[in-house]
């Protein structure tokens, strides 16, 4: 025992040896620079401290503990292991190109936000890379007002710009190619800029000059680079070819790449009229385009062009039906799982809850039960491991409330922008039916109240409200929609009977006649254009119209 | 006078019963050492030295415990499955039991730290077994003598600790730990055994096929083993050197265990001819001997390789000299108490243990396999049934497979895990001393742990 005691003595000399560590700080009552657990240098504790410092607003201590986290571990990953069973988030390459962005480092921001996206694809690693692309061209500037620099490409890299009173602007970078710099003033009259041997520049430049790369005679380019046009790349996530889609609007999203700038991406139908259109800038751009149609079968053009004129599209065939009607008292009864924020996150606040479920209740897709009746789920969902609930808990929880299915959402907050995952959990089975995501730059309240109403409309279409036809098949019932339509296993559905018409003695409809349940099935087949249903309660073999829960 | 055959000896003497039957029917790896506990070292072949990060930790290297940060416990139990087989034919004996109850706690003093709190049974020793002879020598003229004996023995019981686990992390990543394990039945409620033995040996004189002489005679024992004190440790050290490898080392020095044993025989002759009771003798003995359990280390190395592989490799040491029984001032091997202890060399083992993380939108999969060589110490076969100290120190060699797979939901893990060993040529108890045994073991465990 003497020798344990010993052992134990000396161990905790040695400990007392080990490096000073930097102290928290503390700035509006909210401390920054600290770990959940005491800090052992583990991995994913430097990736929590230098989240933390991030979100201070400390970029070099950030930027230490992350370095430091690459230093022990290289990959992001939603589900990293720390040790035995324990997984936490990690998106230390994607972090630390949020910081290094702060700080001017566009380059290698670029390298770890494309490393963060090939290891984990993320919505917020596709900002970043906009962002940078968007301060190359020298659109927005970090820390200062957006400069009025025209969008160049890349061969012109602004890697600094501070805002220096009166409107100005210094702006640090550096012309990758060989060529001239021109500040290009409001009136159209330029100057040349200085380039450096090492092809670095500096500029002063006053409220109403951008830069813009020029030949070499000094006259301007109005696109910024000279040379034959690469088309640019375009691709596309949402609904598929011949893809029903319930309602007026079908959600994209989108991912541009090009050599020169972006200018726009448009969305036009096969009449050739534009039906949407987002205002690009930088040389690779994420984000959401809704496209708003008429019923009926459409053809849908993606167009993205950018500086150079260069040209890619993208065709979509989707079949627009209008929305189910729907009696309300016939919704799926949904209950939300409180938003739970990864460790890597600010906390959820207090008003995120009340707005996600506002959005919810306003796109009344689901009859939404009041979470905050259940202490215990709350504290429960107060449990999840890095942010991430399991399906099956959450099942729990919809079971306990005896609602069909249950919202999830992961909810992250960086600085000024904010990101949400959102699963749609069947309680019979556990089973994850849906799932959207959302990502936004918010710096109004405006802006949060578009982003959840965003987030509630990509549910929406994940999990559409249908309207149909069943007939009988057998000693079953068959659906006429499928996977094609949105229909999945263990989707329910109403079969309505439709009441006759109440008439005036001219024959003239007074009142139409009322839509009433006499069955509900439930899928438990389902195919591309139709579905098998199994009878829950009601009639046997009925047919007839019917909508979705 | 019962005339017994010459290995029924081996069965009637408790001394020797204790300690020859004794360590010839573990399961914890093969080893008399006992390692650690849990499903999942098992399924990963019980390589976890490194690894060691979990409520088990404590048995297997102490110092792996400082990885935890949050509060675990874990629960285990198996099915033990033992078959040998020999030119004497075949014996299976199984069983259930539990085999640990443990609870680690981590908690920050100036350097992380954690206790661990352990119930682990260590030893057992539950068998059957049954032997039957028969030799008829023709005297000549019609008369015979006829020689028969049986034997039957039931055993049940384990040896058990309890453990007090201390761990603290000096630096960043170097940890180290130990582990006090008291022995005793007064600690553990688990600490002794109970062997029943019945022996039967006829010795018949029979004319033109009558009988006409000699005695039949039957023997009963109760054995039982407690173990009165003992005290054992596990020193540990761990080091995560990086990401992707760690290295464990974990030290068993040697110990004692005092042992009372407390044997009721009694013995009945009866005449053949007339069925007179010649003798009915009772006799009650106590006495004590002391087993000696050998220093043993262990090194080990875990290669993660990215977030769901993980590769392990324990080798152990034993100094098997050390591993020695002494009673009424002899000291003899636990193996054969014709063997010397210093007759063995050093022994070796080597395990290797894989396993990858499956996640799974509802649960987490975590299935494992592993292998394992060992050497355990045993004895060549007797030339014959009348000489049987002619023997002399040799290693069984073990090989084995292992596989596992753990369920993880929410804080709940759930284990399960098989290991199959076999090796050719053993001579213990299992058989008569002049011949060999192939065996197969069969373990399966499972577990249950919460992380808080």
């Amino acid at each position: 025992m003497r020798r344990i005691a010993a052992l134990t003595a000396l161990a905790l000399a040695v400990s007392s040896c080990t490096a000073p560590r930097p102290e928290p700080r503390i700035v509006d009552g909210i401390a920054y620079g600290v770990t959940s657990a005491p800090f052992r240098e583990r991995w994913w504790q430097y990736y929590e401290r230098g989240v933390s410092w991030a979100r201070g607003g400390f970029l070099a201590e950030a930027e230490r503990d992350l370095r430091a986290c690459l230093a022990r571990r290289q990959t992001d990953h939603r589900r990293a292991r720390t040790y035995g069973m324990h997984f936490v988030q990690c998106f230390a390459h994607r972090e630390l190109a949020a910081v290094l962005i702060e700080l001017g480092q566009l380059d290698e921001a670029e390298r770890e936000a494309r490393i963060s996206l090939a290891q984990e694809p993320s919505a917020k690693a596709e900002h970043l890379l906009q962002r940078i692309a968007a301060l190359r061209a020298g659109a927005v500037a970090p820390d200062a007002a957006p400069p009025a620099a025209a969008a160049t490409g890349v061969d012109l890299v602004i890697e600094r710009v501070t805002a220096v009173g009166d409107g100005r602007l210094a702006v640090v970078g550096r012309v990758e190619r060989s060529a001239a710099l021109v500040a290009v003033a409001g009136d159209g009259t330029h100057r040349v800029i200085p380039i450096a041997p090492d092809a670095t520049f500096a500029a002063d430049l006053a409220g109403d000059e951008s830069i813009a790369l020029a030949a070499e005679d000094g006259s301007v380019d109005a696109r910024g680079r000279p040379g034959a046009a690469v088309a640019p790349r375009l691709e596309l996530d949402g609904p598929a070819d011949d893809q029903v889609i319930s309602g007026s609007h079908a959600w994209y999203r989108f991912r541009a790449a090009s050599a020169a700038a972006l200018v726009d991406l448009t969305a036009s139908d096969e009449d050739d009229r534009r039906i949407a259109r987002v205002a690009l800038s930088g040389v690779e751009v994420g984000g959401m385009v809704a496209i708003a149609a008429a019923p009926g079968i459409r053809t849908i053009r993606f167009t993205v062009v950018d500086a150079d004129g260069a040209v890619s599209t993208a065709v979509r065939r989707l079949v627009f039906a209008p929305r189910a009607d729907q009696d309300p008292r016939l919704r799926a009864v949904a209950s939300i799982v409180p938003l739970a924020a990864p460790v890597d996150s600010v906390a959820v606040a207090a008003a995120d809850d009340d707005r996600f479920q506002q959005a919810l209740d306003d796109d009344a897709r689901f009859r939404v039960i009041d979470h905050a009746a259940d202490a215990v789920l709350t504290r429960e969902a107060r449990l999840a491991e890095a942010g991430w609930i399991e399906p099956a808990t959450a099942a729990d929880f919809g079971r306990r409330l005896r609602a069909r299915y249950v919202v999830v959402a992961t909810m992250r907050r960086g600085r000024g922008d904010i990101e949400c995952f959102v699963r749609l959990v069947h309680v019979a089975t556990g089973a994850v039916v849906a799932s959207a995501d959302a990502y936004a730059r918010v710096r109004r309240d405006a802006d949060e109240r578009a982003f959840h109403a965003a987030l509630a409309a990509r549910l929406r279409q994940a999990f559409p409200v249908l309207g149909g036809h069943a007939r009988a098949h057998g000693d079953r019932a068959l659906l006429e929609m499928g996977r094609n339509h949105g229909v999945v296993e263990g989707m329910r559905f109403h079969v309505l009977v439709r009441e006759a018409d109440v008439r005036d003695a001219s024959g003239a409809v007074v009142l139409a006649g009322a839509a009433r349940p006499i069955a509900l099935y439930e899928a438990d087949a389902v195919e591309r254009r139709a579905a098998r249903l199994v009878r829950i309660d009601g009639v046997e073999r009925a047919v007839g119209e019917a909508v979705s829960e | 006078m019962i005339r017994l055959p010459p290995w029924a000896a081996l069965l009637a003497a408790p001394g020797a019963l204790g300690a020859a039957t004794a360590f010839s029917s573990l399961d914890l790896g093969g080893s008399p050492t006992p390692i650690g506990a849990g499903a999942r070292a098992l399924g990963m072949g019980g390589a976890f030295t490194a690894i060691a990060d979990d409520a088990t930790a404590n048995t297997w290297n102490p110092a792996g415990m400082t990885q935890l940060e949050q509060p675990e416990m874990a629960l285990s139990g198996g099915y033990h499955l033992r078959h040998d087989r020999s030119a004497s034919g075949t014996a299976t004996h199984d069983q259930f039991a539990a085999d640990h109850v443990g609870v680690v706690v981590p908690f920050h003093l100036g350097v992380q730290q954690t206790l661990g709190l352990a119930w682990q049974r260590q030893l057992d020793f539950t068998k059957a077994q049954s032997f039957a002879s028969e030799e008829v020598v023709d005297l000549g003229f019609g008369d015979t003598q006829t020689e028969s004996s049986a034997a039957a023995i039931t055993q049940q019981g384990s040896f058990a600790t309890i453990a007090l686990s201390y761990a603290a992390e000096v630096v960043p990543g170097l940890s180290f730990g130990a582990t006090a394990q008291a022995w005793g039945d007064r600690w553990t409620a688990a600490s002794e055994y109970e062997s029943r033995a019945w022996l039967a040996s006829d010795s018949v004189f029979a004319t033109g096929g009558t009988p006409a002489g000699g005695t039949r005679g039957t023997s009963t024992s109760t054995a039982d083993v407690e173990v009165e004190r003992g005290l054992s440790a596990v020193l540990g050290g761990h080091w995560i050197v990086n990401e992707h490898l760690t290295l464990g080392v974990a030290a068993k020095p040697r110990f004692t265990l005092d042992l009372e044993h407390a044997l009721r025989q009694r013995q009945v002759v009866v005449d053949a001819a007339s069925g007179a009771v010649v003798a009915d003798d009772v006799a009650v003995v106590r006495s004590s001997s002391r087993l000696s359990m050998p220093l043993s280390a262990t090194l080990g190395a875990a290669l993660r390789l990215g977030d769901l592989r993980t590769v392990a490799v324990d080798v152990t040491w034993t100094r098997w000299r050390g591993f020695a029984s002494e009673a009424d001032g002899t000291t003899s091997s636990p193996v054969n108490k014709h063997v010397a202890p210093s007759d063995y060399r050093d022994g070796w083992a080597v395990r290797l243990g894989y396993e990858h993380i499956v996640p799974l939108s509802r649960v987490v999969l975590v299935p494992r396999c592993g292998l394992l060589w060992e050497e355990v110490p045993g004895v060549t076969a007797a030339p014959d049934l009348t000489r049987v100290e002619e023997v002399s120190a040799r290693f069984d060699r073990y090989v084995g497979a292992t596989i596992g797979l753990s369920a993880f939901r929410t804080r709940i893990v759930y284990d399960i895990a098989a290991q199959a060993r076999h090796a050719r040529d053993v001579v213990d108890d299992g058989t008569p001393p002049d011949e060999s045994a192939d065996v197969w073991t069969l373990v399966v465990r499972g577990a249950v742990a919460f992380l808080f």
